[in-house]
């Protein structure tokens, strides 16, 4: 890159060297004397003297600059060497910052004096509020361009609102304020750490304790008339034992000194500390319910423990802030977000109260309990499946001392659905008073049952949420992305235009990106145990399927969109298993046998075999409830895939063919969802959706629609199993009307694939007795809905 | 500068290339070819036009005062979405860090704004200056100088950043700043 000319080149390499002597030497703090340098190197002088002026005077003018940046914590990297010497004056208060820490600024009332800490949230400091003369905790909030006073004036009532907060165990806010653009919020210096803090120290702590055998001083706590506050008593009596072994822990107050001891035995003493400790936590919180104000971002870095063991609730008022500018970003993100309730991972807005609090608190309580957070999901798109859909690990899993009613009373606060939990955080509170006291607790482990009936309350009105939204969603997308295309960008103008256009896009996008998780996620979480309602949840997560499809084929740079395709593809892949087995149920029907010409030694084959697939099923059903659904859903394929395999070694191929044309026949509208179908045909998207839409009206249809089938209308337009003979007639009309829509050669083609019509009246198959109460007589895999 | 226009009363143009530079330091260097510090600036300008009643003070400082804090808002928010749309979390871990890093810095340049407002009144003008005559100089001269003057960066550091020796990067500055100090003094005329 040195461009000089022949003979000057050289000279010019000589003087770079020199001068880089002189400013490394500066920086190293070793400024060269002036003179003594330019005597050296008489044949550069001016250039020297030339430089070392325009370098003083921009040092000069980059000292404000230096300065503020230094404030910031950043070190100044450089001495500022030669001009610092000639001219005092410049010496920014950043050149000396680091030295002297003594004031950071000012922030209207507030003398900044150190800084406690920093994330995605802003920073904390510590700052004297002057007026007062008091310490303070003073967050300085990123807030999100500034401009949107709406956005402004919620957050200063939410703050306001938590200001009014008067509890023992709640932060007090002193003031919120703006002061030149820098939102500010003070609240009360408390001294000692978080939980958080807690919880990471008593992992390192766990992982040494091997290694420190002289730490099992610590006998089992008695219990009784201290244990209201166990957590005091139990600090107060050994002190310093743990930390007078470790020299992290000598730094560490008394109380979390005490704590690591506690658990380093796994004494029940610790447990209870850790009860007491949630215990002070769900007092302030029903609190702070009480006047009306939710927390929202409950989590071990919020809630504080001070030197006496008193537990603090830091932060509330910030959550609003939070969801607007913090959800979407940064380290603090993941941390915080293994503490969002399912409801907030979801984004249901309108569903998010109080219990958002409880299962964050539960949230909390199981990590302190256990160490390890209750989901350990290493994205974000992994960890919000598995707060929406995966079962928490039983903390005794993790850890079998822990209490089985402390288990008990955390898996009850993280209940997926709210109305799972406790209702109040009082009731929390209280459950863990009664494990404090040795009495009998009131939570029990929600029954699988219950929870079903709950769904089946629920569920029409979610599933038809669930396909509105994604409706809007995916329209708006499209458009907006069309326009796009369409948009020649020329003038800068033009480029504002279409920023701004593509953020738009990118909020359509998300809106139906997250309508699609959600019939993802009433799919799974709400269908998957229901076998009558796999074929809601192959629409659904068909559905999902095709429009993560789309989503990809006009974005091709996210990752995470196939990922989440693949799993769904997977699902549907496992459902299209299950399903066959319902098929399979058609072999008991006389007719069907009758049909494709079973022999003798293949019935008594057959026999067998349902004999074998009656015992499976019973010895699944009775592991039902032991089994995680994942467990479940696992073996319920295995069977599947095995039982497949045996009739197709039973029947010959020519039976298997014939076999497989009458269940495509059985299956009416539903065959045309079948991909091996659809690729035979060939049929187009249009074809499709007006085949959706006549299957759509079969099964959501309005009463009026089903002349001759009274009953037909009721509990989300299933059809009951007496009026069978109408829904027979129904669906021969509707295969009439779907044939109609098809082309000449995609009729023949159809034909030849369901092959002679087998003309059985009813049923086609007769089903084992129902897994479980809302299956009903429509069997297994539900062919027939 | 390609600005779009702005009335002739609100002459915040004259603080563009000023605003650019803080923008361009405040960017942590790995986001510097995803946020362009260019179209931070411009929305600052757009903001700040389309909220200029809200400006009470009356002086050029009080009014640098508030870009500033528009600025430090805006590229907080562009930095937020932009790590809004990273999805592969173990790149994003680094680039989290650091943007992290970068609204936090924002933050403390603000609170440290608001500290010394008499030391601020004398200074902007020359750094308004500075950030003009920096934006007419080669893109490696002025990177040397912001990294080195303004950053505080030594210069095997700069070196190391902008990939050249160390005598090479002595060649830039020395050029870099002659050429600075040029145009410093035509600006004072």
């Amino acid at each position: 890159m040195i461009t000089q000319h022949n003979g000057s080149s050289e000279r010019q390499e000589r003087l770079q060297e020199i001068l880089l002597g002189y400013v490394e030497a500066a920086e190293a703090g070793k400024t060269p004397d002036r003179k003594a340098f330019l005597a050296a190197f008489p044949e550069f002088t001016d250039d020297i003297v030339e430089f070392l002026a325009n370098y003083e005077q921009v040092q000069r003018l980059g000292a404000p600059v230096r300065g503020a940046m230094a404030l910031q914590g950043i070190p100044p990297r450089t001495a500022i060497g030669a001009s610092a010497k000639q001219s005092a004056a410049v010496t920014e208060p950043g050149a000396g910052a680091a030295a002297s820490p003594v004031e950071l600024g000012l922030l209207g009332d507030f003398r900044l004096l150190r800084e406690l800490g920093r994330g995605g949230m802003g920073v904390v400091y510590e700052a004297e509020q002057i007026s007062l003369r008091r310490r303070v905790a003073l967050k300085v909030l990123p807030f999100a361009a500034g401009v949107d006073s709406r956005q402004l004036q919620r957050f200063r009532n939410e703050a306001e609102a938590a200001a009014h907060l008067h509890h023992s165990h709640i932060v007090p806010v002193f003031a919120v304020g703006t002061e030149r653009g820098v939102h500010y919020y003070a609240m009360q210096l408390i001294d000692g750490q978080s939980l958080a803090s807690l919880i990471t120290q008593l992992g390192n702590y766990d992982v040494s304790k091997g290694t420190r055998p002289d730490l099992h001083v610590h006998e089992e706590r008695g219990r009784g008339e201290d244990v209201p506050d166990a957590i005091a008593g139990a600090f107060a009596e050994k002190p310093f034992v743990a930390a007078s072994l470790t020299r992290p822990l000598a730094a560490q107050p008394l109380t979390s000194a005490s704590l690591t001891t506690e658990h380093s035995t796994r004494s029940r003493a610790f447990y209870r500390s850790v009860a007491g400790i949630a215990r002070q936590a769900a007092e302030a919180l029903e609190y702070a319910h009480q006047m009306g104000v939710v927390h929202r971002d409950i989590k071990p870095a919020n809630l504080l423990l001070d030197d006496r063991g008193q537990l603090w609730i830091a932060d509330f008022g910030l959550a609003q802030f939070q969801t607007q500018a913090g959800l979407t970003m940064t380290g603090e993100l993941l941390g915080t977000l293994r503490y969002v309730s399912p409801e907030q991972a979801m984004a249901k807005r309108g569903l998010v109260d109080h219990r958002t609090d409880i299962y964050s608190l539960g949230a909390t309580l199981y990590e302190l309990l256990t160490l390890e957070p209750v989901f350990d999901g290493k994205d974000r798109h992994a960890l919000l499946h598995q707060i929406g859909f995966d079962e928490p690990r039983p903390p005794r899993a993790i850890e079998p001392a822990i209490p089985v009613e402390l288990e008990t009373i955390v898996l009850k606060a993280l209940a997926k659905n709210p109305p799972e939990r406790y209702g109040t955080a009082q009731e929390l509170a209280d459950d863990l008073q009664r494990f404090l006291k040795d009495e009998p607790i009131l939570a029990k482990r929600p029954g699988l049952v219950e929870r079903s009936r709950k769904w089946m309350r629920r569920h029409p009105s979610i599933v038809a949420a669930a396909m509105m939204l994604l409706g809007f969603g995916a329209i708006g997308f499209a458009v907006s992305t069309a326009l796009i295309a369409r948009e020649q960008a020329g003038t800068r103008a033009a480029l504002e235009r279409e920023k701004q256009r593509s953020e738009e896009a990118e909020q359509r996008f998300q809106l139906a990106k997250r309508s699609a998780d959600e019939m993802i996620l009433v799919a799974e979480e709400e269908l998957a145990d229901h076998p009558a309602m796999h074929n809601l949840r192959r629409r659904l997560l068909e559905s999902a399927l095709a429009y993560y499809q789309e989503f990809i084929e006009q974005r091709r740079d996210v990752a995470e969109l196939a990922d989440t395709r693949d799993k769904v593809k997977k699902i549907l892949d496992d459902l299209a298993v299950l399903q066959g087995t319902g098929q399979l149920f058609m072999l008991k029907n006389p007719a069907v046998l009758a049909e494709i010409q079973v022999d003798g030694d293949q019935r008594v084959q057959v026999d067998e075999f349902w004999r074998e697939m009656d015992r499976q099923r019973h010895e699944s059903f009775r592991d039902f409830h032991r089994l995680t659904p994942e467990a479940r859903k696992r073996r319920f394929v295995e069977l599947a895939r095995g039982n497949e395999t045996t009739i197709a070694a039973i029947l010959s191929k020519e039976q298997l063919q014939r076999f497989r044309q009458i269940v495509l026949q059985a299956q009416g509208p539903m065959a045309f969802r079948d991909a091996d179908v659809v690729a035979a045909l060939k049929l187009t998207a249009k074809q499709r959706k007006d085949i959706r839409a006549i299957e759509s009206e079969m099964h959501l249809g309005s009463p009026d629609e089903r002349p001759g089938n009274p009953k037909g209308g009721k509990a989300g337009g299933r059809p009951g199993p007496a009026p069978w003979k109408a829904h027979v007639e129904r669906r021969a009309t509707d295969m009439k009307r779907i044939e109609g829509l098809l082309t000449p050669n995609q009729l023949k083609t159809w034909r030849a694939l369901i092959g002679t019509p087998i003309n059985i009246s009813w049923p086609m198959f007769m089903p084992g007795p129902p897994p479980d109460g809302p299956g009903g007589p429509r069997g297994f895999g539900g062919i027939f809905k | 500068m390609g600005l779009t226009e702005q009335p002739d009363d609100w002459a915040t143009n004259r603080f563009a290339e000023y605003l650019r530079l803080l923008a361009r330091l405040q960017l942590d260097p790995r986001l510097r070819g995803k946020l362009d510090a260019s179209d931070v600036v411009q929305q600052t300008l757009l903001q700040a036009h389309e909220h200029r009643e809200q400006f009470r003070g009356r002086s050029d400082a009080e009014l640098v005062g508030w870009l500033r804090a528009i600025l430090a808002n805006t590229l907080a928010a562009s930095v937020r979405r932009y790590a809004a749309e990273g999805r592969d979390l173990r790149r994003e871990r680094s680039l989290e860090a650091s943007l992290a890093e970068s609204s936090a810095r924002l933050e403390g340049w603000l609170a440290a704004e608001q500290s010394s407002p008499s030391e601020r009144v004398m200074r902007h003008e020359e750094l308004v200056r500075l950030a003009d005559a920096l934006a007419r100089l080669p893109e490696d001269q002025r990177q040397v100088i912001e990294l080195h003057h303004l950053k505080g960066c030594p210069v095997a550091e700069v070196a190391a950043v902008l990939q050249r020796t160390k005598p090479a990067v002595m060649g830039l500055l020395f050029r870099g700043l002659k050429k600075l100090r040029e145009l410093l003094r035509e600006s004072e005329q």
